[in-house]
């Protein structure tokens, strides 16, 4: 289903609310953004294999014991380093801590052999310098999707939808049940005091819910919304 | 109470709203019994997975001079390691597969394998409608996925406030389900996969 499809499947079902707020076509299309961005850690702790990618990327500088890889721009999460010739045929993936001391002890890796490297916000720093080329595993995310011929669901995007088929329902509902609580908002009723405090605290716990920082192993899939 | 002739349908939601219930159904009897719904194709190392696919059914299958090898399923983190660590190296008779790129990939590379997998359910709407219960569910669905499907549609006849509060209740239903459809599916098959003696073989 594209991106359109799913703002008129959001559209028909707000035929009320769109009346009362106007729920636009632009509106609809940042309410199912929120949905999908809602979902996208969800979905990924669901099937990881779905958010998979990996790319083979040269080395874009070096100092005297360290080179520099642009990682892609939908990166999220680094999985694995493969770098020919090491043990285990990967670096290990270190903090900026561990990075560290490993630099200032050679002993401890940085080596050809047991190559070593960290991520820094968009770039992969990785010892020993000498490495050229590497192939990066890494979970793959996606950024506010404007274009309304994009495909969410089904394969198309040079194979790649956005979100598992599974959760298109849910996303829609998502989307549906923020338009209303936008509604919600916007009716101006100060007698009743009680509904407004419960669409507020359903508001806030949406937006904390949404938050929640990803644990990507051992976290369980939430069951409610 | 409202007559059908007061109520403004539109044809894609009622499309909808029978694809979704009928999705969910269909989950549900994946879950129970999985044997019915698996499908095997014959893929080759780095081709896309297939439009339909849902999730992997745990069961891959390589064929080395007339015997048959399960693949076992392995993490990401674990492809250096089986590409190079000698005492765990996977070869012909130890083959492996892992999904990325949202293709399907074997160790070692370029292996033609029998997959068996998931397929999701035939769309339903933007083409003729399937008859859902003979050509792709089980008869005995058919009351279940009727029964949803008006569950879902009754929403439109609701006042707002009740409408919102059904909203959130059938995201969080199908969340659950979803959360048990893929716990079912990962958990139970493609961890016990790990050790290489299961398999269809």
């Amino acid at each position: 289903m594209t991106l359109d499809n799913m703002i008129y499947q959001v559209l028909i079902r707000c035929k009320h609310t769109a009346t009362a707020v106007s729920l636009d076509q632009p509106t609809a299309k940042q309410l199912v953004n929120k949905a999908l961005q809602f979902y996208y850690p969800i979905a990924l702790r669901a099937d990881q294999t779905f958010y998979t990618k990996s790319v083979t990327i040269a080395q874009a500088s070096q100092t005297t014991n360290e080179g520099t890889f642009d990682l892609p721009t939908d990166f999220y999460k680094g999985l694995l380093v493969e770098v020919s010739g090491a043990k285990e045929g990967a670096a290990r993936i270190l903090g900026h801590r561990e990075y560290i001391n490993v630099a200032n002890n050679p002993f401890q890796g940085g080596t050809a052999a047991n190559p070593v490297c960290r991520i820094d916000t968009t770039v992969l720093k990785l010892r020993p310098q000498s490495v050229m080329s590497v192939t990066l595993h890494y979970i793959w995310t996606f950024q506010f999707i404007d274009d309304e011929t994009t495909e969410i669901t089904d394969p198309g995007n040079g194979h790649f939808a956005i979100i598992p088929w599974t959760f298109e329902q849910p996303v829609i509902l998502e989307a549906v049940r923020l338009a209303r609580l936008r509604h919600n908002l916007l009716v101006d009723n100060p007698s009743d005091v009680s509904k407004g405090l419960q669409t507020l605290s359903d508001a806030i716990n949406a937006i904390r819910d949404a938050n929640t920082p990803l644990r990507l192993y051992g976290a369980e899939i939430p069951t409610t919304s | 109470m409202a007559f059908a002739q007061d109520i403004q349908y539109d044809d894609a939601l009622i499309d909808a709203n029978v694809e979704y219930a009928r999705d969910y159904v269909w989950r549900t009897y994946v879950i129970a019994n999985e044997s019915d719904f698996r499908k095997y194709i014959s893929i080759a190392d780095g081709a896309s997975l297939p439009s339909d696919f849902t999730a992997y059914a745990n069961d891959a299958v390589y064929v080395n001079n007339g015997v048959e090898y399960p693949l076992s399923y392995i993490d990401t983190e674990e492809i250096g390691t089986r590409k190079t660590n000698p005492y765990c190296l996977a070869s012909n008779t130890s083959p492996s597969i892992f999904f990325e790129n949202q293709k399907v990939n074997t160790l070692p590379s370029g292996l033609t394998i029998t997959l068996g997998y998931y397929p999701r359910q035939p769309k339903m709407f933007g083409s003729t409608i399937p008859d859902a219960t003979y050509d792709t569910m089980p008869y005995q669905s058919e009351s279940a996925i009727h029964q949803l499907a008006a569950e879902y549609t009754l929403e439109q006849l609701l006042p707002e406030e009740k409408a919102y509060l059904l909203t959130q209740q059938q995201a969080a239903e199908v969340l659950t389900q979803n959360k048990a459809f893929y716990e079912g599916l990962f958990d139970n098959q493609m961890l016990n996969s790990r050790t290489e003696s299961s398999g269809s073989v």
